[in-house]
């Protein structure tokens, strides 16, 4: 785009050189005797611009990412030859098209086109979209584009558009999203039956009235039950990417739900104490086992993250639009500056030598079940004195 | 009180599952029936079990498939099907398929037990 812009100032600048010279020539002499000297210096302006022409045409035209210009109304008006090389049709064959989202198949087209209209509205302003085209030879391709609004510009009165296939790189992701998939799938079928055999020996220990084991197959119990909620986590992550977390309303009691997850937690840990004052005393529909998911992921990092303190608080609050909950714990607390990041993926607190285990996938997960149920998700932490994590959701959520 | 036990068939391709589960339904005093999955259907026309814990994803077959099959005809329909999976969204995947109820992997005991009990003591 910068080239076409560079290209079309070089142009007017020759013209309008060429005029002034010309003009400055016939007020002096007759059109026909051109001073010599001005002509040769001409001549050697039009091959300079000749070249500068050919060199930008050339980093056009050669370059690996396609270039169009399109009018406000979608009509295509230039295409660099290396479309034909993309999608199979000529810049001539696209400028036949009523617009280019017209190769799209449906759902891009729309999506597409209203990124367009988005960009018509703001004048110099660029978007992004990445959406799928019919090839001419009949297969889709991924196209990933940028455009920008340069219709306010005099040089290019078009919206202009770089656009690459990137089928090979969707076709990778694809592909890692289902390897991780089915090997989430794998890791569970042997952890299940770990989690079962524990649980037969503890239920037969129990019978015999052999206590240490029972206290000991408990503890492997907790173990596995982490050992499955990393699993988890890896596979909710490729969903969170492909936008496929799914979601199972329910109509729940959440003060109950925050006891139960409690009590839960209050079993992994003996060093640690989770106070309760919870006071949200509503129902609230969404996906239970998410929500709660949300608060197990808080606890747990409460805990893991307060190793010399034992106190953690959970608060919770209601009114007729929403429920808060808080969590606090007094452990190492995050910098200032990390606070913003703590709901990045791969994020985790504390310096790369300490030794905080995790993936660093939890909160953002977190974040994004409270997002999608149409809350939001945030922290108050001062470095070395502890962490407030909060969620608000609303009681009811559409979509 | 033997004739009076209730009949559980495990359909899974997992033998290390169809272990555990039967180990958890004996010593909780059911009968345990298991099959790998390929011949499912024709081991519950001849086992006639109270209840089946059949998984989604097995081998060779799709557990979605005879779930529904099973759904579809007169003498199979009334027996109540909890699906199994190690799938997240296995209680979509359930509902869609016409079981009565789903079990996520991992499942815990007491649940997997409660399960049971809800769907044979009718």
């Amino acid at each position: 785009m910068i080239l076409m812009v560079a290209l079309s100032c070089v142009t007017i600048d020759f013209f309008m050189l060429k005029k002034k010279i010309l003009r400055k020539s016939s007020k002096k002499v007759p059109k026909d005797t051109v001073h010599l000297k001005d002509k040769a210096h001409i001549n050697f302006l039009t091959e300079k611009i000749a070249q500068s022409e050919a060199r930008f045409r050339a980093l056009t035209e050669k370059s690996s990412d396609a270039i169009a210009l399109v009018t406000s109304k979608g009509k295509v008006v230039y295409a660099s030859p290396t479309t034909k090389a993309l999608m199979g049709y000529t810049p001539e064959e696209l400028k036949k098209l009523r617009n280019p989202f017209e190769l799209a198949p449906p759902d891009d087209r729309k999506s597409v086109t209203k990124i367009f209209s988005k960009l018509l509205k703001e004048p110099g302003s660029t978007e992004h979209a990445v959406y799928r085209v019919l090839h001419k030879n009949g297969k889709h391709i991924w196209i990933e584009s940028a455009m920008t609004n340069l219709l306010n510009d005099p040089n290019v009165e078009a919206v202009v558009i770089n656009y690459r296939d990137i089928s090979e790189r969707k076709l990778l992701e694809s592909q890692k999203e289902d390897f991780i998939s089915i090997a989430t799938h794998e890791l569970k079928t042997p952890v299940t039956s770990i989690k079962g055999y524990a649980q037969v020996l503890q239920d037969r220990f129990g019978k015999e009235g052999n206590t240490k084991a029972v206290a000991l197959l408990a503890k492997m119990n907790v173990q596995i039950t982490k050992l499955t909620n990393l699993i988890g986590d890896l596979l909710d992550v490729t969903k969170v990417d492909g936008g496929l977390l799914q979601f199972h309303k329910s109509s729940f009691n959440f003060d109950v739900l925050v006891t139960d997850i409690i009590d839960e937690m209050q079993m992994t840990t003996t060093k640690h104490q989770i106070e309760k004052k919870l006071a949200a005393a509503q129902k609230v529909t969404g996906d239970r086992d998410r929500v709660g998911q949300v608060i197990t992921n808080l606890l747990s990092n409460a805990i893991r993250y307060s190793p010399h303190n034992k106190k953690i608080i959970v608060t919770t609050l209601g009114n007729k639009k929403d429920v808060t909950l808080r969590v606090q714990d007094f452990g190492i607390g995050i910098q200032q500056e990390k606070k913003d990041k703590v709901f990045e993926r791969f994020f985790r607190a504390g310096n790369s030598e300490d030794t905080f285990a995790g993936l660093g996938l939890g909160l953002f997960i977190s974040s994004e079940i409270i997002k999608r149920h149409g809350g939001r998700m945030w922290v108050d932490s001062v470095e070395g004195k502890g962490s407030k994590f909060y969620f608000v959701i609303p009681l009811t959520h559409a979509s | 009180m033997l004739h009076n036990k209730k009949k559980v068939l495990v359909a899974d391709d997992e033998p290390s599952i169809l272990e555990v589960v039967t180990l958890i339904l004996e010593d909780a005093g059911y009968e345990v029936e298991t099959t790998v999955g390929v011949d499912t259907e024709k081991h519950i026309r001849k086992y006639r079990p109270d209840l089946i814990l059949l998984d989604i994803w097995m081998s060779g077959m799709d557990g979605r498939t005879i779930c529904k099959d099973l759904k579809a005809q007169k003498t199979t329909m009334h027996i109540p099907i909890v699906m199994i999976s190690a799938n997240k969204d296995t209680e979509k995947i359930a509902k869609e398929a016409g079981a009565d109820d789903f079990i996520a992997k991992p499942f815990e005991l007491k649940h997997l037990l409660s399960m049971v009990k809800k769907y044979t003591s009718a």
